[in-house]
């Protein structure tokens, strides 16, 4: 979930051209594309990283280099700023201590901008969270606890399946299919949202 | 399978490292590609899954199913509303603050597994299952919490009937059986 709404994300405009519009100095594409792409940046850190906080500040420095880059006109290529953005996660991943230094001076020029982009905690229940909560009552108990162990514990799919004492190949395919009927499943309207 | 399970299927491997590190590279590639031109919906699903499943924390995941102790933390937080849902249970409105319901089904399942509860109307109308549902094994009885809009479906709006089935443990292979019907009728 994101603490902004994208102002123009009605507007299917491609990446590489975002990318050109932010490096002429357009900070509504710069924050167009750090929206876009933190998502991804999450998953690249959740693969690797073992807690929500962890994967966050990893976001955050990410965002930062980018956004520094951007400004110093480092994109040579507009059209390839998708991996422009995963080098910078992969470069980070391999020596993140002699970043952190550096990190500190960064969020001072850039901070304010990169904050739009953080994940926010709902602190209210929101409709989709009572979704999930009802369509998680028609899982079975082995089928919820495999996909709380992965997106709940953050465990990985050894360490999953190694709780559950099922192979590595039934984990995974309780989880696909946990996962899928979720989806499924939250996407329809409760008869209780008619009822509030 | 669809593209679309194949690709949450695919995304779930990468995440959970169940794919491996030289797929993973060109998996990245994609998913940057795709995120930066707003093509991976089910990067955003997943995404946001990983938030949405912090909130169950405080009550212990996504079992369904408390045992009496947790019950009992959930109650010292402030905005907790708490039912005993017996044979026929009146239940009057809660406060309008109330954050959580949480609420005790006065059953015995000690000696039965497998335990499923239907929530039927009185004319038998199928409204909800709860699967798999856990019990606490002190006193045998069904615990659960919920957040409260969710919690009046359930309690406040319609007569309703929990149908609580399970098969006996001690019987391999038992079918399941009828434990308990609890009604509740708002007042």
């Amino acid at each position: 979930m994101l603490s902004v709404a994208d102002p123009a994300a009605s507007e299917a405009t491609d990446a590489g051209t975002l990318a050109a519009q932010a490096l002429a100095g357009d900070r509504a594409a710069e924050a167009r594309l750090c929206l876009r792409l933190s998502p991804a940046i999450r998953a690249f850190a959740r693969r690797r990283l073992r807690s929500q906080e962890a994967t966050l500040e990893f976001q955050q420095e990410v965002l930062l280099i980018f956004v520094e880059a951007l400004r110093a006109g480092r994109l040579e290529d507009p059209a390839r700023v998708a991996g422009f953005v995963l080098g910078i996660c992969r470069n980070l991943a391999l020596d993140r201590a002699r970043e952190r230094e550096r990190r500190g001076k960064l969020w001072e020029l850039y901070g304010e901008s990169v904050s739009a982009c953080d994940v926010v905690q709902p602190t209210e229940v929101t409709l989709e969270i009572m979704r999930l909560e009802d369509c998680l009552t028609e899982l079975s108990q082995r089928a919820r606890e495999a996909v709380w162990l992965s997106y709940g514990e953050l465990l990985n799919h050894a360490e999953v399946s190694s709780r559950l004492g099922i192979s590595e190949g039934n984990a995974r395919v309780l989880r696909h299919r946990a996962l899928h009927a979720l989806k499924q499943c939250v996407a329809v309207p409760k008869r209780w949202e008619s009822l509030q | 399978m669809s593209a679309a399970d194949d690709a949450l299927a695919l995304l779930d491997d990468y995440l959970s490292a169940a794919m491996s590190d030289s797929h993973a590279a060109d998996f990245e590639e994609r998913l940057f590609a795709d995120a930066a031109d707003e093509r991976a919906p089910q990067l955003a699903y997943l995404d946001a899954f990983f938030d949405q499943a912090q909130w169950f924390r405080v009550r212990g995941g996504f079992s369904s199913g408390a045992t009496a102790e947790q019950i009992a933390e959930l109650r010292k937080l402030p905005n907790v509303h708490y039912i005993d849902v017996a044979v026929d249970t009146r239940v009057g409105p809660w406060p309008a603050d109330t954050k959580y319901v949480v609420y005790r089904l006065d059953v015995d399942l000690r000696g039965y597994e497998n335990i499923d509860v239907a929530i039927l109307t009185p004319d038998g109308q199928h409204r909800k299952w709860f699967r798999d549902v856990v019990f606490d094994p002190k006193d045998g009885a069904l615990y659960g919490a919920c957040d409260a809009p969710l919690a009046a479906s359930t309690f406040r709006h319609e007569p309703l009937i929990a149908r609580i089935q399970a098969s006996r443990s001690d019987k391999p292979g038992a079918k399941r059986e009828i434990v308990a019907e609890l009604s509740v009728t708002p007042k």
